[in-house]
């Protein structure tokens, strides 16, 4: 592991591990909004403008970790 | 395979001022918003006026006119914010979806003085200047709204009120929040756009042919999806600003 090497490595395990849990979190927020539009389809368009809403929350984790790992690999 | 780059990459220079490439292609796409809205103004007859123009602005800004009031639910608060939120997604597709235009981001090259060839297109949102001066933008003007509708007294009496301590922890909370608000608008566009970039680009260099289409169209959707997202972001924050109580 050179010291040239080092920001290569550290980039891809930082997006790699970082993305886990803000996947996870939006399955769950998939799972439920899925299982209450079938529970009450009337309330189908709110459920899912409030779903989109909590998404973009969890996602833009994801992409802070994304933005991080770039940094790394793309700055000296 | 040199071009990636967070930096903002200076390719003109008036006067004294050093202009990004980012910042061109804004001034690009405010200019072709500015064509496209004169040549549909022009064709605007009324509430009733069938012309093709006319049914096209109402394709797009009934749905968002409707997201307005539906969440907002009051005729002037949302006639007040909607020119806003229909203009930050309008702006922010456009300036998506020029990413994916093909033949226009490598198309002109300017020669910088360390040698290297910079682009003189850049999307917009893909540079972290553009998103933060939005992201700014969307917050301060959620504070005016509250301002204009709470009224000056009720507004800050959310932040720090004497009378009831918990409530002013929570209030102190809340207004830190709001700047986290600023960095969350700019890092989500920008790490979106600016990673949709990065993926065209590497997807090209590695076989330009066929491959990169599915990810094309990945970019399509997904510069429409963070468009309709910051506007249905400012308008919750909006409604939760201004909302008594």
């Amino acid at each position: 592991m050179s010291p040239e090497s080092i920001p290569s490595i550290v980039s891809g395990l930082t997006i790699a591990i970082g993305v886990m849990l803000p996947a996870l979190a939006i399955g769950m927020i998939g799972k439920e909004a899925v299982r209450s539009i079938a529970r009450n389809p009337e309330a189908g368009e709110r459920i899912q403008l409030t779903a989109l809403v909590l998404v973009a929350f969890a996602e833009a984790l994801g992409i802070y970790t994304l933005v991080v790992a770039l940094v790394i690999k793309f700055v000296q | 395979m040199g071009e990636i780059q967070l930096k903002p990459e200076y390719v003109l220079q008036v006067g004294n001022i050093l202009i990004s490439n980012a910042f061109f292609t804004s001034v690009i796409t405010t200019a072709i918003l500015i064509l496209v809205a004169a040549l549909l103004g022009k064709s605007l007859k009324g509430v009733f006026g069938t012309s093709t123009g006319q049914l096209v602005a109402e394709f797009i800004f009934q749905p968002l006119w409707n997201l307005c009031y539906q969440v907002l639910g009051d005729a002037t608060l949302a006639r007040r914010a909607f020119p806003f939120i229909a203009t930050f997604f309008v702006f922010i597709i456009t300036a998506n979806w020029i990413e994916v235009l093909p033949g226009f981001l490598g198309a002109l090259y300017v020669h910088a003085e360390n040698g290297a060839n910079l682009s003189l297109f850049r999307s917009p949102s893909t540079d972290l200047n553009t998103t933060l001066a939005l992201g700014l933008v969307s917050v301060g003007f959620t504070q005016v709204i509250a301002m204009q509708v709470l009224g000056p007294k009720a507004f800050f009496l959310r932040i720090v009120n004497i009378r009831k301590p918990i409530q002013t922890l929570a209030g102190i909370l809340e207004f830190m929040s709001e700047f986290s608000k600023i960095f969350s608008f700019a890092f989500r566009l920008f790490g979106n756009m600016f990673a949709g970039g990065v993926l065209l680009l590497v997807t090209g260099f590695l076989v330009p042919y066929i491959i990169p289409l599915p990810f094309m169209v990945l970019e399509i959707f997904v510069g429409f999806i963070q468009a309709l997202v910051f506007a249905l972001l400012s308008l919750m924050f909006i409604k939760a600003a201004s909302s008594h109580g």
